[in-house]
């Protein structure tokens, strides 16, 4: 099937602000590369997992995704229209199509907007369904869709009276309102209890497949990732080092630091324990490493790493970003 | 076998809040023995919290301890004015909170801070504190040379080794720890996990370890006790609670953590929420939400009963638990509870 | 309706704000009746029962309040003078928030050269000091009533101005502008749909100080003998007892104008602090 989202070497970056010190002696402007290069395609009704640690660019490539930021460099086609120039009305278009799940139920809904303003705002602001009639009718049908049943229940609340799976099921209604094609989802579930957890996780992976969505997944826990996506792309400082299969990734991490990621996830199960396969933390995006970004923590790091940065090869099912496997 | 640092029996804390007397814990029995780990674990609400901070007398202004006994080595902490509290913290039982943003002060060295809470609490010379914190900052891993650092200057994990440094600089017989590794990445919390254990090892200190999450609790924990609304659901041995558990909700807990390895299996949600602490229902306080509910779950609270050496369940339903197990790992049997 | 009503219950519940609001509604009472409740024209002169030129009476029983040296009946004019300081209080504390939110509102959400712009002009309006600027607009342009309005609210914007732009710089970051813009919604929708009606809370905080700063800064310029000529307020009543010289010998004719400017000037930071209550979650008792 033709992917609709084609990402290619997307790279965000930002430039730190000079104090007048700085300025003074004309010292380079540091940038943080938070996204330095990524690629990767998304098909519709699929699910891609973005994992990594935080710094290593995922949450700022959800959002660029759906332009909240601007991309430095790079292409995301979606529905072969390259995104990443828009502006204006066709930017609005855009936005239409492609919706967010953000990871803090707690603050993604405005607390001064009852349930019924938070969902229709968006058919408002798109111009969509003909008449009021209609934008309640659309609006208690997305949340029959996420299970909050019987929506009139629902309508007149306020987000502070409602529990954190419920109101983030009214943020999965808000993004589910327009129908869009594409579906970032944030953490959505870090911050919400264990126990409800399962629900809000079976809701998305049902409504990518059924609505066919493209979706994207972002989490620093990869058990979380196993659950929903079918395929997975594991981050390090702003680029992708491992993208394929999720099973296959799980099962037979390559990359090094795909590796220590799986070894140092954290297991119910009393027989099998948590190892450290890495020293110290990840570096800070506005100092990336030269040669190979994970060279440094790198058990298996070979004289060509420092040097240079390695190719994405193929290797099976995936691609894997290592000098190892050239 | 093995002395008991810490026993808590009966304990209730109450909140004052506007719409009430919050029943925060209500009748929590725990223990933690020498050398020994105990888990509270459970979900938001549930007590663990308030239950840990209240044993170094950290609650709110609000709160207040409404019965029960919490006895440290022999002494009621309870009975203690605060100024003997004061006395005990870092040197008898110390904490290692959720965010080292909470610990570190940012306008000192975090030299400075250690070196301050030693000298608080004993009569060591300034440079016997120094050493003392060099040696620390040795044990959790972090170069001596930062100790005139700044906590701004120091990564997240870093950060929280500094706390932990803290919390054992006096080798205290207990230490508290309040989700420690939430907040950090997961190679990062791998060390830090790891380090924790190595670290309490080696002084022979107790722990309690606080968090809602379970694959945490099977890397660090002995014994577990699993809360739910103010009381404790079950306790005992870990290999008892993660291979024969009993309570419903422990059951249900279980299926909420998807697994990296092995089988992909279904993930269930227990549906519904926590009760209204304020004015809690009657009978069991998880019966809205257990789908083996009978009649007198909804009359009488199930009182705690020991099924094995060490485990004890409180569940009117322990006659049926192998039937209880194999259907609670069924979905059908929580979606019929209706709910969301 | 809704929040208007949930507005006075949260009012209600401060003991103080609810005394400022008793004492503004009595005032706005006043004001709007005051033609029938001032039993006498309070720029004309009174004679005594017996015939005689009412001439600094202390209060007695047809002259409440007493008469000042020109024989006119203090009550009225403390009653007529009520219309003056309520218009000058609350149509500067409404001008007064209008223009500082709006211009708190776009100069912190959009930041770059218009914040640059918008925030160096209040810092000049703020270099300004306000009773001079006031007496001296008025000097030039003559003093009425609608001058001496220009004047109050051309500076007293500053405050909300700053105060408001400052907790937009925090909204702005918060997820749900974030989700706003991903669901679409264009700059003005978030200004005035998603931000404003949080901000609200703290502006009415500054309108209700604006009420009062207002109401004294009138006062003070009317007692400076810089007010409206045509118009009876308080302050002009206190003018006349200190030109008349009659301050220590007519207790009468300057202690209720001054009661009535310090009631009403109290009940606007009264129920301003009220406010600071709600906007400021941190402040309420548990």
């Amino acid at each position: 099937m033709e992917p609709i989202v084609k990402v290619s070497d997307l790279k965000v970056h930002f430039s730190g602000r000079r104090g007048l010190f700085q300025s003074l002696i004309r010292s380079e402007i540091k940038r943080v590369k938070a996204v330095d290069g990524v690629s990767f395609d998304i098909v519709p009704g699929e699910a891609l997992g973005l994992a990594g640690e935080s710094g290593c660019g995922k949450t700022t490539t959800a959002k660029t995704l759906v332009r909240l930021y601007k991309p430095t460099a790079g292409e995301i086609q979606f529905e072969r229209q390259n995104v990443a120039p828009l502006e204006g009305r066709e930017l609005r278009e855009f936005r239409s199509k492609a919706q967010m799940v953000f990871q803090d139920p707690y603050e993604s809904l405005n607390p001064r907007f009852k349930v019924k303003q938070i969902l229709i705002e968006p058919l408002e602001i798109h111009g969509l369904c003909s008449s009021y009639a209609e934008r309640t009718k659309r609006v208690k049908d997305t949340l029959n869709m996420v299970g909050l049943k019987p929506p009139e229940e629902f309508l007149d609340r306020f987000p502070h009276e409602m529990s954190g799976g419920q109101r983030q099921r009214v943020a999965i209604a808000r993004a589910l309102v327009l129908r869009p094609k594409l579906l970032v989802a944030d953490e959505p579930v870090s911050m919400l209890d264990v126990s409800i957890r399962a629900g809000i996780l079976n809701l998305l992976s049902e409504l990518i497949r059924d609505l066919k969505m493209a979706g994207l997944y972002i989490s620093h826990d990869l058990s979380l990732i196993r659950y929903v996506c079918q395929k997975t792309a594991i981050m390090y400082l702003g680029r992708i080092v491992e993208i394929g299969p999720t099973e296959e990734i799980i099962r037979e991490p390559r990359h090094p630091y795909s590796q220590a990621l799986l070894a140092a996830v954290p297991v119910v199960d009393l027989d099998v324990h948590s190892r450290i396969e890495v020293e110290g933390e990840a570096p800070n995006p506005i100092d990336v490493p030269p040669g190979c970004r994970f060279h440094p923590r790198c058990k298996k790091a070979l004289e060509i790493c420092r040097n240079e940065a390695p190719p994405m090869v193929r290797v099976g099912n995936r691609s894997v970003e290592c000098h190892l496997y050239v | 076998m093995n002395e008991i640092i810490l026993s808590v029996k009966d304990l209730k804390i109450h909140y004052a809040t506007k719409r009430g007397l919050l029943k925060a814990v209500d009748g929590v029995t725990f223990s933690v023995a020498k050398s020994q780990n105990l888990g509270l674990v459970g979900e938001s609400g549930c007590g663990k919290t308030t239950a840990a901070k209240s044993i170094l007398r950290l609650l709110p202004k609000n709160a207040s301890i409404a019965g029960g006994e919490i006895l440290l080595k022999g002494h009621d902490l309870t009975k203690l004015p605060l100024e003997e509290i004061r006395r005990l913290r870092w040197q008898e039982v110390s904490m290692i909170p959720q965010s080292a943003m909470n610990a570190l002060d940012p306008v000192y060295t975090v030299g400075e801070q250690i070196v301050e809470a030693i000298k608080a609490h004993s009569h060591v010379t300034h440079k016997e504190a120094m050493e003392r914190v060099n040696y620390l900052f040795d044990l959790v891993g972090i170069s001596p040379k930062r100790i005139n650092d700044y906590p701004h200057q120091f990564s997240g994990g870093m950060k929280q080794r500094v706390t932990i440094a803290m919390a054992l600089a006096l080798n205290p017989s207990l230490i508290l720890a309040d989700e420690p590794t939430t907040a950090l990445d997961v190679i990062v919390q791998a060390q830090i996990l790891k380090r924790i254990r190595e670290l309490q090892e080696a002084i022979g200190s107790s722990m309690i370890m606080v968090t809602h999450d379970m694959s945490v609790i099977s890397e660090t924990c002995d014994h577990v006790a699993v809360m739910y609304a103010g009381k404790v659901a079950e306790s005992g041995p870990i290999k008892a609670i993660f291979e024969e558990a009993c309570h419903p909700y422990t059951l249900g807990l279980r299926n909420a953590f998807p697994s990296i390895f092995g089988e992909a299996k279904r993930l269930i949600s227990i549906p519904g929420t926590p009760p209204n602490l304020i004015s809690p229902p009657p009978g069991c306080l998880f019966r809205p939400r257990c789908p083996f509910a009978v009649e007198i779950c909804s009359v009488q609270e199930p009182a705690m009963v020991e099924v094995s050496l060490g485990h004890r369940v409180a569940c009117h339903r322990i006659d049926k638990v192998d039937e209880i197990r194999e259907m609670a790992a069924m979905e059908e049997t929580w979606s019929k509870i209706q709910a969301v | 309706m809704n929040a208007l009503r949930e507005h006075f219950e949260i009012l209600m519940k401060d003991r103080l704000g609810m005394i400022g609001m008793a004492i503004l509604v009595s005032f706005v009472l006043i004001a709007i009746f005051a033609p029938y409740i001032a039993p006498y024209d309070p720029m004309e002169s009174q004679y005594r029962p017996d015939g005689s030129f009412a001439r600094m009476d202390p209060p007695s029983r047809e002259f409440i309040f007493g008469t000042t040296r020109m024989g006119r009946d203090v009550f009225s004019q403390v009653v007529i003078g009520s219309r003056v300081a309520l218009i000058v209080g609350i149509v500067s504390a409404i001008a007064s928030t209008l223009i500082g939110v709006n211009v708190g509102l776009i100069s912190g959400y959009y930041g770059g050269r218009i914040d640059n712009f918008l925030m160096r002009l209040t810092d000049i309006v703020y270099g300004v000091p306000f009773l001079p600027f006031v007496i001296i607009l008025v000097a030039i342009l003559g003093p009425s009533l609608g001058n001496t309005l220009l004047a109050i609210i051309l500076i007293s914007w500053r405050t909300t101005a700053r105060v408001i732009r400052s907790q937009v710089l925090t909204l702005k970051q918060r997820v749900f502008i974030e989700a706003a813009k991903v669901s679409g919604a264009g700059n003005l929708r978030i200004i005035y749909r998603h931000i404003m009606p949080n901000i609200v809370p703290m502006a009415l905080v500054y309108t209700a100080m604006n009420l009062s700063t207002a109401i004294l800064t009138e006062a003070s310029v009317s007692f400076l003998g810089y007010g409206d000529p045509l118009l009876v307020s308080w302050g002009k009543t206190l003018h006349m007892a200190y030109v008349a010289q009659a301050i220590y010998d007519a207790w009468w004719w300057v202690v209720p104008p001054g009661l009535a400017i310090t009631l009403l000037v109290l009940s606007g930071f009264f129920i301003s602090r009220a406010y600071e209550e709600i906007a400021n979650p941190r402040l309420r008792q548990r």
